[in-house]
């Protein structure tokens, strides 16, 4: 059956269904991603102001402030930092979460990652 | 295919896409975190929401307010309420924001709570020391502003809200007690905008509401005052509750083999001796900071027995390291 005869016997009713259908099918493609959380970005935020939001996906090592951040392999962590404590180089790679470096002022946050089940939501 | 048939068929599609939709888009809760430097400190909001823009609205709007927070109470900022009351003392009442003027009656009823161990005029003494530098203060410096420690001499007027300091020299400090504070007000107002669940952590003072998206309590872990920064002592199950840890580790120098570090002792203006930490488990976060400040402020005897006779959930690490947990708390908590 070739398409000009398929369409010939449809009704109206049917057309109205097949645009619908395109209608909702355009649609999710537009709020599905409003909805749901967007996986793997690095946010880099100074004093509060975000700096850079890359693709975890993307390998990449960059300057930010007295810090050097690499992704590598999905993952982020900071290579070296100018604080005294360094405490965020020690924290070494991850892949959800948020390294922060408190005299610089960085937050190093991993987007659309839920917390870990079995690991703690916060520290006291 | 008939006409009639595919009609059909796009029916059952139809209504399958709309289901698939509808669980996808508020069938499953999410955990969304953000972190901000603020309060000079780390602040972390999580909320579950089925969202991610609801979520960003909400944290956002928390942040705005904890903005307003910080510049309301900042202790070295010269615009704040804090700064306004410290440089009229012995001059002229201050009237100041409603959560200033809330705060900081909060924190004169803590004060009277824990006799004067938890102490919101402890300001004086405070600003004698230097963390940062490593520099302490003289004996004699330390005894000179002893007397005005005192937080009787805090007036407020209900009718204008307005907050005096008694006597010149005497410095409002409402460190000890603002972070649990504002992560009351966070939790409430994060709970406002339609968040069932989530975490106000305000540096170590957590206010957590609900449970996580799998029904679970959420878990905090409580820092080991003598390992690493990620080291823990415990975790605890928390929901709907609030928990603030008072530590030795947080501000401090070793000078001579002796560690200096931030939580005064107001009767002698001297680092407390006798805790390496104090972990105070509430509903209220305004309960927990201040009384982590005012328990660790105690001898050991005097903490215990005011634990004991207030029925207060703790944890304590005591200065040899030994620990002591409350017993309404040993079903919240997991030793590591």
């Amino acid at each position: 059956m070739r398409i000009a005869e398929l369409i010939g016997c449809t009704t109206l009713c049917d057309r109205l269904l097949l645009v619908l259908l395109l209608v909702i099918t355009g649609a999710s493609i537009v709020f599905v991603p409003l909805y749901l959380p967007h996986g793997g970005q690095v946010r880099i935020e100074v004093r509060n102001k975000l700096l850079y939001k890359l693709p975890i996906s993307e390998d990449k090592t960059i300057p930010v402030v007295g810090l050097t951040v690499e992704i590598k392999g999905g993952k982020v962590r900071v290579v070296d930092a100018d604080c005294p404590g360094k405490i965020c180089v020690k924290q070494g790679w991850i892949d959800s979460g948020a390294i922060i470096c408190l005299p610089n002022r960085v937050v190093i946050t991993v987007e659309g990652t839920p917390a870990p089940p079995k690991g703690v939501d916060a520290t006291t | 295919m008939k006409p009639k048939l595919l009609t059909a068929a796009a029916i059952v599609f139809i209504i399958a896409l709309v289901f698939v939709f509808k669980s996808t888009v508020s069938g499953t809760p999410h955990v969304y975190k953000k972190s901000e430097i603020m309060m000079d400190t780390v602040i972390t909001l999580t909320v579950v929401s089925n969202s991610q823009k609801k979520a960003d609205e909400a944290i956002g709007a928390a942040f705005n307010n904890l903005r307003r927070f910080e510049r309301n109470w900042s202790f070295f900022d010269a615009g704040s309420d804090v700064s306004a009351i410290n440089k009229n003392a012995g001059v002229r009442p201050v009237k100041v924001s409603d959560d200033t003027f809330d705060l900081t009656k909060k924190a004169v009823e803590k004060a009277k709570w824990t006799g004067g161990a938890f102490n919101p005029a402890i300001g004086p003494a405070m600003v004698l020391w230097d963390f940062k530098n490593k520099k302490r203060p003289t004996d004699s410096q330390l005894k000179e502003v002893l007397q005005l420690l005192d937080y009787t001499q805090i007036v407020f007027n209900d009718n204008d809200s307005s907050i005096m300091l008694k006597d010149k020299g005497m410095l409002l400090d409402l460190g000890g007690i603002a972070k649990g504070y504002a992560a009351d007000k966070t939790a409430e107002l994060l709970k406002k905008a339609g968040m069932k669940a989530g975490i106000a952590s305000i540096g170590g003072d957590i206010s957590a509401w609900g449970t996580r998206p799998d029904g679970s309590p959420w878990r905090v872990g409580i820092r080991a005052p003598r390992g690493a920064p990620d080291d823990l002592a415990g975790v605890l199950s928390l929901k709907d509750l609030a928990v603030s840890t008072g530590g030795d580790y947080e501000r401090f120098f070793i000078e001579d083999g002796i560690r200096y570090h931030h939580i005064l002792n107001p009767a002698t203006g001297y680092p407390a001796r006798d805790f390496q930490s104090v972990t105070v488990v509430n509903p209220e976060g305004v309960v927990t900071d201040a009384l982590d400040t005012g328990i660790f402020a105690m001898d050991r005897e005097k903490a215990l027995r005011f634990i004991k006779t207030n029925n207060l959930m703790a944890y304590l690490v005591f200065a040899d390291g030994s620990t002591f947990t409350s017993e309404n708390l040993r079903e919240l908590l997991e030793n590591r």
